[in-house]
Formats: structure tokens, sequence, C-alpha cells
């Protein structure tokens, strides 16, 4: 079997589309993932002083988190319109492709849209460390950067959502 | 809607009157304590009061008596009522009686929680020589060591990988010899007994194998280890016996941690007034206060003053004072407080917007969020929230404002068919097999025509902008600045009104527009003096359309919010709606629908206030706002778990 051969049979549209989903969990998830360990590091130096701020730690901690799920969302959309759960549709390669496209937005700016947040919601420990009753500032800031995510989440489920097969 | 008017307040009282007018006017509540500035009171023989050793005084009994709260709640039998109301306490009808009452609660406490830690502490020294004298408990031996005449023993334990017949074998030679009592997997328990010639050397070998000599101190007279062992036990059962007893007398007392709540309240109330007191100036027998009280609480002070017979007097603020801020507005607007006191107050003298942004917080919040359901769910958490913790200060202002939002999330849910993002809608279309469910949108249903969504975000961001610069205009003009209210908000207002129109009449629109920019050319360049710079500065003027234009973009997030919680909200109808229409169906549907919709609207809930505030902050205040009010904080009584009436 030449490349080329092998290449054709593994770019087939709904292979194309899986790795698309594959994308949208992986890259997103690396995201959340990063950002919820940097908060989680932050948070436990806090915690070794006072215990009793776990609940307003635990808040900003899971704020990352979020982009995990969006990309489990996409990826889960994904599967679903290509009839993978229930029976499969036949795609061609540009289906396929439109399926990768759409979900590389959510793919990408969850991976670093996580990261900078956990960031944000790092910083916001100390804030919270030191001031308890300003968390809600710590809050605002971090759920800024969210925004981009909902928003990179919109556009990928939108062709999803309306395409037609 | 306006900022309260405020008088200074100044008053003279005599030095051991002082503490009973501050206590006076901590339960009016409506007296910020400031430093007198207007008269210089050094000059004049008075001293900053300084109560520091007072202050470190209460500070420690605070930190005492919420030791004591901590400590009697674990021993609360039932569990602690997760929403308990505060008790509502009349602090004038607080009586020496029940503040002693508070006082013999806390100094229980504190005994108890002496007694136990030394009680505790003594039976884990118990426990640990027990431990250590068990491999020792058949040696009728002496520890740590004995001596007779011509020889000496000791008893400790090396490390069990050495095995004992390794230091005997070195020691052939000498006249020692080294017994074995007992081994544990970690430690052998030997005795080394040498002739006293011998011993340093004996001694010395072992010591380099790790031998460690036995803690404890045994003699005969105590019956050897076992009859310590004995003695240990009974001592061990007493101590366990007096840690039972004073536990159960720490469970009687967590009845009355009422009381410790109580005097930890009172304690805070006592340092607020002190951190007050330090604000005042003092001469040897008078003291000075100073401070500002809102206008219509002067009466209030007043009477007291008179009643009291102190010398007092009200003055009108002067521009170069540090006025604080203190908001009025209606039931409606004064909710929203917590959105202005979260970027900053409006200097004193300035316009308070409350009332007006209110009403778009309110409208741009539900378009957002634009969901009958979530709206629903909002509403009904904050007013159960206000119903069951009774909260005050701002976090009431939250709980009621998010429940208006709610209403306004409920309204254009409606208008724009978000019920639960498109439950009904899925649920026709995977349970009941209805292809063509019919569009629960009142007027636009964002999911389908977007479009329509944008035009009508960006309608309300221009009713936004455009009623931001008629602010603009309205405070110029009110503060005399009258050409600049018609060159630098007037035609603006015209351009946009005329843009406006324009979407109606082209020929009138046209017209408007051509005056607002031919006022913008004609009037931006005024402050110059070189006619070409006029006339530069007029055409350059025109470049801040750009900032208009991308304010009034701005405003597309309302459809992003709104889209975005839609959507992924129908993802989770999909997914809870696909097993179909059967007993397990709709227990799965149950859990990802609760699951998911309670995520998603803990998400866009946040989402959509944090970018509600943002238009706000920016878009909307940045054309008119003066910030950098200082809040008016009233001397008050201060508490944790109580309410003070």
């Amino acid at each position: 079997m030449t490349f080329a051969e092998i290449l054709e049979k593994i770019l087939s549209g709904q292979n194309l589309a899986l790795l698309g989903a594959a994308l949208a969990a992986t890259l997103a998830g690396i995201g959340s993932a990063k950002g919820v360990g940097i908060v989680g590091e932050a948070s436990s130096a806090m915690l070794q002083e006072d215990p009793s701020k776990f609940g307003k730690a635990l808040l900003l901690q899971a704020l990352p988190g979020t982009q995990g799920i969006y990309g489990l969302v996409a990826a889960f959309m994904i599967i679903y319109k290509i009839g993978l759960l229930g029976d499969p549709i036949e795609l061609t390669v540009a289906q396929g492709s439109y399926f990768l496209m759409a979900a590389l937005p959510i793919a990408l700016v969850g991976l670093f849209s996580g990261i900078a947040q956990g960031r944000v919601a790092a910083a916001g420990i100390s804030l919270v460390s030191k001031r308890p009753a300003e968390s809600i500032k710590a809050v605002t800031s971090a759920a800024l950067v969210e925004t981009y995510a909902i928003f990179a989440l919109l556009v990928t489920l939108l062709p999803i959502f309306f395409f037609q097969a | 809607m306006a900022i309260v008017k405020m008088k200074r307040f100044s008053a003279v009282t005599l030095k051991k009157d002082a503490d009973s007018l501050i206590s006076s006017l901590q339960l009016l509540r409506c007296v910020d304590l400031t430093r007198p500035k207007s008269l210089d009171p050094e000059s004049e023989g008075m001293s900053p009061e300084k109560r520091d050793s007072e202050m470190t005084e209460t500070k420690k009994k605070l930190a005492e008596a919420s030791a004591s709260e901590e400590f009697l709640a674990q021993f609360l039998t039932k569990g602690k009522a997760p929403f308990s109301q505060p008790n509502e306490i009349i602090l004038s009808h607080i009586s020496g009686e029940v503040l002693t009452k508070c006082k013999e609660a806390n100094d229980n406490t504190q005994r108890i929680i002496k007694e136990l830690s030394e009680k505790k502490s003594a039976l884990a020294t118990v426990k640990n020589e027990t431990a250590a004298l068990e491999p020792w408990r058949d040696a009728t031996v002496e520890l740590p060591s004995s001596e007779t005449k011509n020889t000496k023993s000791i008893s400790g334990a090396i490390p069990s990988e050495i095995n004992p017949s390794y230091p005997e074998k070195q020691l052939e030679d000498a006249a020692a010899v080294i017994e074995v009592f007992a081994q544990t997997d970690r430690e052998t328990y030997l005795r080394l007994t040498a002739h006293k010639s011998d011993f340093e050397r004996a001694y010395s070998t072992l010591s380099e194998l790790g031998f460690i000599p036995c803690p404890c101190v045994v003699s005969k007279k105590d019956g050897y280890a076992e009859g310590r062992i004995k003695a240990l036990t009974d001592e061990s059962e007493r101590l366990t016996s007096d840690v039972e007893k004073l536990t159960a007398e720490a469970v009687e007392l967590s009845k009355s941690i009422d009381d410790i709540k109580l005097y930890c309240d009172l304690l805070s109330t006592e340092l607020a007034k002190l951190e007050a007191s330090e604000r005042l100036y003092s001469s040897e027998k008078t003291v000075l206060i100073a401070g500002w009280v809102p206008e219509q609480s002067i009466s209030e002070v007043t009477a007291l003053l008179e009643e009291r017979g102190d010398a007092y007097s009200f003055e009108d603020a002067n521009p170069e004072d540090d006025v604080p801020v203190k908001l009025s507005n209606n039931a409606f607007s004064s909710q929203f407080e917590p959105v202005i006191e979260l970027y900053s107050m409006p200097a004193y003298g300035s316009f308070d917007p409350t009332s007006i942004m209110s009403a778009f917080f309110f409208i741009i919040f539900g378009m957002m969020l634009a969901d009958v359901g979530y709206g629903f769910i909002m509403s009904l958490f904050c007013l159960l929230g206000l119903k069951l913790m009774k909260p005050s200060g701002s976090m009431k202002k939250m709980l009621s404002m998010f429940a208006w939002c709610g209403v306004s999330c409920m309204i254009m849910g409606v208008l724009f068919g978000g019920y639960f993002s498109d439950a009904p809608t899925s649920i026709m279309q995977n349970w009941f097999g209805i292809e063509k469910a019919p569009d629960l949108a009142l007027w636009i249903n964002p999911m389908t025509d977007p479009m329509a969504f944008l035009v009508v975000s960006i309608a309300v961001g221009a009713l936004h902008l455009v009623t931001a610069l008629c602010i603009k205009f309205y405070v110029l003009w009110a503060s005399k600045k009258r050409l600049s209210a018609v060159c630098d908000a007037g035609s603006w207002i015209v351009l946009f009104v005329g843009a406006g129109v324009f979407l109606l009449s082209k020929e009138i629109g046209t017209v408007l527009v051509s005056v607002g920019i031919l006022m913008l050319i004609f009037t931006q360049g005024r402050s110059q003096k070189n006619i070409f710079l006029k006339i530069f500065k007029g055409f350059a003027s025109l470049y801040d359309i750009v900032g208009y234009i991308s304010d009034l973009l701005s405003y597309s997030r309302i459809l992003s919010l709104g889209l975005a919680s839609m959507v992924i909200g129908s993802v989770f109808n999909i997914l809870g709606t696909m097993p179909g229409f059967s007993p397990i169906g709709v227990i799965f549907f149950f859990v990802i629908f609760t699951v998911g919709h309670l995520m998603n609207l803990a998400i866009n809930l946040l989402g959509s206030f944090v970018h509600t505030s943002r238009l706000q902050y920016i878009e909307f205040f940045g054309k008119f706002y003066e910030d950098g009010g200082r809040p008016f904080e009233p001397l008050t009584p201060r508490s944790k778990y109580v309410i003070f009436k």
C-alpha cells in the first residue's frame, strides 16, 4: 500500500469530523486542566493559612474548568450530528472537514483561554486571601476571560446546528 | 435619584460623657465621624484621642470570644441549619445582667478549652510513656540504668536490622552481657550489663550501632515496668474520664452559644466605637466630635444633642471638603446600587445615574439571559435567600437586584422564546416525533433569526448611548457650562438622532446628521486660537465617530451572550431527550436536564452580570460619570451573628 492509499483510507469524511470532535475535547480539556491546576496550586498555599476560605477558592478554581466542558459539548454535538450514536450518515470529505473547521474555534480558544483564566483566577486567590470581602471582584475578572470561550463555542456550535446533510 | 446632601457636624462634650455620646450616635446610625479639619484643633491645645490599650484589650477579648464560639460550635447537638436566621436584638435593651451572663458563658468556655487542652496533652504524655514501657513489661529491671558495686547496666533499643549477637561478638573479650527482652519489627529491646571498667567501651560499641537508652525512668519502688504501666493506665483512665466530663460540660455549655455570639457582636460593636473614638480630638476636659450627617437625619442628631445639652453646629460642605457620598433612590433603583459601588461611588455633588442605569441594567440583563425558566429559578432562589438568610447591606440589595433581573429574564424569555432554552421544542421533536414544532417566541427567535436580534441589541445600545449623551448635556447645562453642553453633547445627540431618523425618513435624517456634523466641525476647535488649528480640530473631532461606532458594536455582546445561553442549553435538551420517551429515558432526561441547565445558568448568570455591568461602566458611564466619591460609612453597631436593632 502506498502512502497515498493509506491517506485516502484514513481521510474519510467521518474520520475528519471525528478529528474535529477529538481536537475540541482534547485541546479545550488541556486548557482547562492547566487552568484548574494553576488555581489549585495557588489555593492550597492559601488554604494552609486559612482552610475556611475553601468555598471561595473552589469557586475560583472551578471557573477555568468550563472550557473543558465546552470542548466536551462541542465534541458531543459533532458525534451526535454525524450519527455515531444512532445510524451513521455518509459524509463526504468536504462535509467531514466542515465539522473539523467548525471545531477549531472552541479547540484553540478553549486551550488558551483556559490557561489565561487560570492565571487570572490564581491571582484572584491572593486577593481573596488578603481581602475575602472583595472576592466578587476576583470572580468578575476571571469571568471576563470566560467570555471568549463562550463566543468560540457559539461559533463552533452554530455551523454544527445548521448542518444540512 | 440623587446623591444625599451632607452637612458638616461638630459637637463639643465633656470628656467623661464622650463615650455615652458616641454610643448614642452609634445607635442613630447616621453620622460618619471624621477628624475635624476646618479649624486646627491642635493649635487650640487639643490632641487626637489615643485609645490603643483599650483597643488591643478589646481585640484580644474578641479573638477569645470568637475562639469560644468556634469551640462550642463543634458540640452543637443538632447540626447547624443551613439557613439559620440571625436573632434580632435591641442594643439599647441589653442590660448589665445580660452582659454578665454572656461574659460568664465565655469565661466558662475559655476555662474548658484550657483544661481540655491540658488534660489532652497529659493524656498524650501518659500514652507515650505507656507505649515506651510496653516492651519492658515483663522485665524486672530498673530503667533506664542501674548500678551495683562493680557493674553498671543500661537498657534501651537498637534497630531490629542489627542482630543482637553482633555486638555480643564484638564484646566477647569484655566483661559484658547483653540480654534481649523483646523484639518488634522495628526495634530490639535489650539490656547491657558490664563491669564498670568495661562499661564505657561496651556502651560506645552499642551507641555506634544506634543504641538509644530507654526514655522512661522506672525503679524497683514502682514495681518495675509492669507496676508503672499499671499506674499509668489508672492515670489515663482518670484523665479520660476528666476529658469526658469536660466534653459533657462543653455540650451543656453549647446551649448557651447564642450568648457567646451576642458577646462577640457586643465586642465588635465596642471595637467600632473605639475606632471611631480615635477620630476625636480632646483637651484636658472636653472632646471635639466632627463628622458628616445626611440632611434628612439632622433632626434626629439635633434632638439627641439638645437632650444631652452638648454644644453643636451644622455647616454646609465646602467644595474642597472630602464629603462622603450616600445614594438615595426609589425602591426599585436602590437595589442596583451595588453595581455602582462595585465600580466607584460618584463624586459628591455630581450626577447619580442609578435610576437611569437600573432601567437599562434590567433590560440588557434580561436580553442576555432571555429565558423564562432561568429567570424563574433566579427570582425564586433570590427571594428564598432574602426570606431565609435575612441578609443586610449590599448582600440584601444584590439578592433583590437579581430577583428583579430574574423577572426581566422571564419577560424577555417570553418575547424571545426561551423556556429552558428550547426544551419544549426538543421534547416535542425527540419524544413525540413532531417535526414542525411551533415557534415559542412572541417576537424574535434569536436561534432562527439572529440578525433581527442583533438589530434589536444595537438599537438598545443606541438608546443607551444617546441617554448617556443626554445626561452629559444635562450635567454640563446644570453646572452653567451651557456652551459646552450644546457643543460637546448636543451636537452628538443631533447627529445620532439624525442617524436614527434616517432609517424612517431619509430627508429629515440627512438634514439632522448634516447639522450635527457641521456643529462638530465649527465648535470642537473653539479652544484653539489659531484659525487653521480650529478648523483642523473641528474636522478631527469627526474621527470620534469611530469611537461611537465601536461603542455601538460593543452591544453585539447582547446577541452573543443571549445566543450562547440558548445554544448551550439546547445541547443539554438534545442530550436529555435523545434516549426517547420511556421510563428510563425520562429519568435520564431529568438528570441531564437538571445538571446541564444549572451549570448553564450559573455560567451565563455570571457572564450576563459581568457584561451588563461592563456596558454600564465603559459605554454608559464613560460619557459623563465623575467617580471617586468616598462611600458614606456611618458609625453603626457592628455584628456578625445577630442583628442589632
